[in-house]
């Protein structure tokens, strides 16, 4: 073979051969600048941190704000996304919040909403309890110093009976009865005496009380202890735990459990299935629980001693103290044809006052964007 | 050959004993940071033989001025114009897009040859541009003092 043949059959050979080979594409990532758009179109870290760049000092120069020397207290009510956009709304209110706290120098005050709730149930449940204990120790030092007692010249014998549900279904306060009447016998050194629980005989006077819930309607739980104690009976006797419909009409509203031949028959399945499924009547009611401690005269059945604490109060979240509530929303106006898209942005947050409902304060931003897509995909 | 190859080691030993782990950082000259004005384009990406690639050839200010807000708060008025297409090597004018950012300082910039940190920097935030129009520009600090600014242009 010639040399010329030869170059040629070689160069081609490589040429062949490098024309295979391929940079494969490989993933990159870097950080990039926070403000610069990567892609185009739709709502990015630009329009969010603009749009809390130029509300906060909007907010922070209102007068209301301004002027004022106590802490402004503000709620965040979820912004609305009206656009064509999936958009973390959250976003914008949390880069609000940031700059209106770092910049505020405490004079603008946030409630934790949504974060940290667990934790923070958790916690005052734990202080609740040193709270009860504390309140029946305090009540239990009146009680042996009222009147009552230290007038008294001879022994007074006092019994427990349970406590009356003012409007709390499924809960009582025997046990804090329990507990008072052991405190009153340890204060009193001798002076006051209980007769065994469950007894009344020749008792002076009847320790009782009102639990109360600071509600209009009844409150209360399905005690699941209670249930397994009927279930429990009824699986001892043989009978059957089915629940059927009752199809006669009856009289009487509510849920009643009516044992007729060896099924269970509810009058109102639909509320039963509502209690089955509903986990809120399972967990104790979120409400301020009261107890009324009552001394009561066993002969005339007067009430000669009467002391009001609160148990538990109910956990809020704090925002009735709100002085203002901040919203927003995002809203857009689209425009497409031939794989061209307009789009027409306004962002708009308000300040309102919770009372009045009146906005006191509003401002918008506002951006048109215009992004191309393939025809093909359209 | 072996003097050949002792002068290559010692120019080898030469060169490594003038590597270092750290460089230190030379400062900005003060002329030049004294002459920076108050409202400034970011060099552009690269210089050409003809023409011109900055967006300080498209671009003019109206006016400028940092005023308080009715809260007390500085605000810087920028009004900026595009007069693109303004050379006979360049006729075409153009909309375009730029980024515009406030830098707020304790004190004023000009003739300052030493920068301190700023009290505030806004983002960069775009504005779009039509050939010929002025935009009028807001920007306010939510931190009071600001003695000075600093408007910082760019294409991106």
């Amino acid at each position: 073979m010639s040399c010329k043949l030869m170059l040629i059959l070689s160069t081609s050979a490589l040429v062949v051969i490098f024309s295979g080979c391929s940079t494969p594409q490989v993933s990159s990532h870097g950080i990039v600048d926070i403000d610069s758009e990567v892609i185009e179109g739709g709502i990015g870290s630009n329009e969010v941190r603009t749009v809390a760049q130029k509300m906060c000092p909007a907010i922070l120069s209102l007068p209301d704000i301004a002027n004022s020397n106590s802490v402004t207290r503000i709620a965040i009510s979820p912004m609305k996304n009206s656009s064509r956009f999936i958009v973390n709304t959250n976003i914008f209110m949390k880069k609000l919040r940031l700059d209106l706290n770092r910049y505020s120098k405490g004079k603008i005050r946030f409630f934790s909403q949504n974060n940290a709730r667990k934790t923070r149930h958790r916690i005052l449940k734990n202080r609740r309890e040193n709270h009860v204990e504390a309140s029946l120790n305090d009540i239990a030092k009146q009680f042996v110093q009222s009147y009552i007692v230290t007038s008294s010249k001879k022994q007074l014998r006092l019994a427990t009976i349970p406590v009356l549900s003012t409007n709390l279904v499924g809960m009582n306060a025997d046990s804090m009865i329990a507990t008072l009447r052991s405190k009153i016998a340890g204060k009193s050194k001798g002076k006051v005496v209980f007769t065994m629980p469950g007894t009344v005989n020749k008792a002076d006077y009847l320790l009782t009380g009102q639990f109360i819930a600071d509600s209009i309607k009844k409150e209360g739980i399905v005690n699941l202890v209670d249930y397994i104690k009927v279930m429990n009976k009824r699986i001892k006797e043989g009978k059957s735990l089915e629940v059927y419909e009752r199809t006669a009409a009856t009289k009487n509203s509510g849920v009643q459990i009516n044992l007729v031949n060896k099924e269970i028959f509810l009058h109102k399945p639909e509320l039963f299935r509502q209690i089955q499924a509903s986990a809120n009547l399972r967990a104790e009611p979120n409400v301020t629980k009261k107890l009324n401690l009552l001394v009561v005269n066993a002969k005339d059945k007067l009430v000669v001693f009467e002391k009001l604490f609160v148990i538990e109060k109910k956990i809020t979240d704090g925002t009735a103290k709100s002085n203002l509530i901040l919203s927003g929303e995002i809203t857009s106006m689209t425009k497409k044809q031939s794989g061209k898209i307009a789009d027409y942005l306004l962002i708009t947050m308000q300040l309102i006052a919770p009372e009045s409902n009146e906005v006191l304060w509003e401002d918008g931003y506002e951006v048109k964007k215009a992004s191309v897509t393939g025809i093909v995909y359209q | 050959m072996k003097n050949k190859l002792l002068f290559f080691i010692m120019l080898t030993l030469i060169s490594l004993c003038g590597c270092k782990s750290t460089y230190n950082l030379e400062p900005e000259s003060a002329s030049d940071l004294a002459a920076e004005g108050s409202v400034v384009v970011v060099r552009p990406d690269r210089y050409v033989l003809f023409g011109t690639r900055s967006a300080a050839d498209y671009l003019r200010i109206t006016y400028c001025n940092m005023t308080q807000n009715a809260g007390g708060l500085p605000e810087i008025k920028l009004g900026i114009k595009n007069v693109s297409g303004n050379h006979w090597w360049d006729m075409g004018s153009e909309d375009f897009t730029i980024y515009v950012q406030a830098v707020f300082y304790k004190e004023p910039l000009k003739g300052q040859s030493t920068r301190s940190a700023p009290i505030f920097k806004t983002n960069k935030q775009a504005v779009f541009i039509k050939r010929g129009k002025t935009q009028d520009l807001s920007f306010i600090s939510p931190v009071k003092g600001a003695g000075g600014y600093q408007i910082i242009i760019s294409e991106d």
